[in-house]
């Protein structure tokens, strides 16, 4: 373990904790929604975020949040009302998104397209002290929620049609759900980039509904999957000298490759075994 | 679209709701759930305006669809167990009467054996009880059933059909919205037939499944047809 005698590193592997945890806590919700893509949207219009803060000289984690909340609670309020369909509404989020940080960086200060790549591709080894504890606090908010309220999410992304009848509060816990998606974001944006957070929400959650034979231990899983995901990513980044980002992405995709592929033949093999 | 609907459902009914596609017979239902919004109109709530209305808990709703949920597997007792929540606080951990409630729902319709399988896995009649369990972990006192007949097989629509007969004896009212009287016959106390959005027979089922027998209900269909007397008699009264 000798990249962990540096302190950046240190700092490096703990936000990657603190985002393989999260993320997949989110994610299995926006999953069983059918929603799979809603980060992808949440980190285009956390760009026009981030450009707005560098534009205004305001910290960018934060006008980030703001931005992509504002943006989450929009299209869930869109969709409850019907007025446009959840695809259309991510489309409309994904243009938005990334036409508004391509004008709004144009115009900040020394700004260029160079300047949101710490943003677009996660920049992992410039984690401050600071940013630590801001993400700390972020990750254990959504930990929170999602444990406490997982029973009602569930049932809400299980069968909405049915949570509405029986008189739950759907709206606001998809409005929950929402904010909670865009904190994800902003917590994963300097560890895996905007443009790959919601693999990291997504594909721990995909592997884990390979083997999962019920939701509690889908979620548990998830956790578990985004956690050594992200831990062995960060530490072959460190010694194959490649982008963390992509390194943890790969590593939870290479994961689920291997066990598509090994439930797959273990299916066929209790086929065969039933059928003889 | 509704028209002139005016009637109530009284507790220990087993009434069927029924009518040719697109008559207007799943839009009533999901209107009393709050599903879809009324023009105009009154609808209460066991006894309630339906808009002050806050047990809709006591309504237990079973929807056509075969299956509920995404991709990631819930088994039955999750999916049982979240027919419970309307009844709880978002903060609170489930109590024992909660878990009695959900043990006691699947057992009402036989799938407490099934409890730990994963829903997706089972066939159509079973995760039709399934959700049927959901609907009464609330221990609901009304239950609305959307053609729960539609997609399962004859075998397992019997059993079906039998467990609504033992909820309706047990004090459940309930209400099925079908094309098919056939199935519930047996049970049924009640027959409204719903056609162009209006209510054009309501009352005794033997003599609203005579009046199927000589024309199915399904051959109504066409919105412009005219509401059709098979015995020539004036149905919007039931007489």
């Amino acid at each position: 373990m000798e990249f962990l005698q540096y302190d950046f590193m240190q700092r490096a592997l703990m936000a990657a904790v603190l985002v393989g945890l999260a993320a997949p806590s989110v994610g299995i919700f926006l999953v069983q929604r059918r929603l799979a893509l809603m980060g992808d949207g949440m980190g285009h219009v956390a760009l026009t975020g981030v450009a707005l803060g560098l534009l205004t000289g305001w910290a960018p984690v934060w006008v980030a949040l703001l931005t992509a909340a504002a943006g989450a609670v929009t299209i869930e309020l869109l969709r409850d009302r019907g007025r446009t369909t959840s695809d259309l509404a991510l489309a409309i989020m994904f243009y938005g998104g990334i036409a508004g940080g391509v004008v709004l960086i144009a115009k900040a200060p020394g700004g260029s397209a160079a300047s949101l790549n710490q943003y677009l591709f996660g920049a992992i080894t410039t984690t401050t002290a600071q940013d630590l504890a801001v993400f700390a606090v972020l990750a254990a908010f959504i930990l929170l929620i999602t444990v406490g309220l997982g029973r009602h999410l569930f049932a809400v992304a299980n069968d909405e049609e049915y949570a509405r009848a029986s008189g739950m509060p759907v709206l606001p816990l998809n409005l929950v759900l929402a904010v909670l998606t865009a904190t994800t974001v902003v917590v994963s944006m300097r560890v895996v980039g905007l443009l790959l957070i919601s693999a990291l929400m997504v594909v721990p959650v995909a592997t884990a509904q390979l083997v999962a034979g019920s939701f509690r231990s889908a979620f548990a899983l998830s956790l578990a999957i985004g956690l050594g995901c992200a831990v062995v990513g960060v530490t072959s980044s460190y010694y194959t000298n490649t982008p963390s980002g992509g390194s943890i992405v790969l590593t939870a995709i290479a994961l689920f490759a291997a066990t598509a592929v090994v439930t797959g033949v273990l299916r066929k093999t209790r086929r065969r075994r039933t059928a003889a | 679209m509704l028209h002139d609907i005016d009637f109530a459902i009284c507790a220990g009914e087993f009434t069927a709701i029924v009518g040719p596609n697109g008559s207007g017979k799943s839009t009533l239902v999901k209107s009393i759930l709050g599903l879809t919004d009324r023009s105009a109109g009154e609808l209460d709530l066991f006894g309630v305006p339906a808009e002050q209305y806050r047990e809709r808990w006591r309504i237990g709703y079973v929807p056509q669809r075969h299956t509920v949920g995404g991709p990631i597997p819930a088994t039955v007792r999750e999916v049982v167990a979240s027919g419970r929540l309307p009844r709880s606080g978002l903060w609170t951990l489930p109590k024992a009467a909660d878990r009695s409630a959900v043990s006691r729902a699947m057992e009402r319709v036989g799938v407490s054996d099934l409890a730990t399988q994963p829903v997706h896995q089972l066939s159509g009649g079973q995760q039709r009880r399934v959700l049927i369990a959901r609907a009464l972990a609330a221990e609901t006192e009304l239950l609305l059933l959307d053609e729960p007949t539609a997609g399962v097989d004859v075998d397992s629509q019997a059993a079906l059909v039998d467990v609504l007969g033992a909820l309706s004896r047990q004090g459940v009212t309930i209400a099925v919205v079908t094309h098919d009287l056939e199935p519930f016959s047996s049970h049924l106390t009640r027959v409204v037939w719903v056609s162009h959005g209006r209510i054009e027979y309501d009352g005794d089922p033997t003599q609203a499944i005579l009046l199927a027998a000589s024309e199915p209900f399904a051959h109504h269909d066409h919105p412009d047809d005219p509401p059709h007397d098979p015995l020539g008699r004036d149905l919007r009264t039931g007489g």
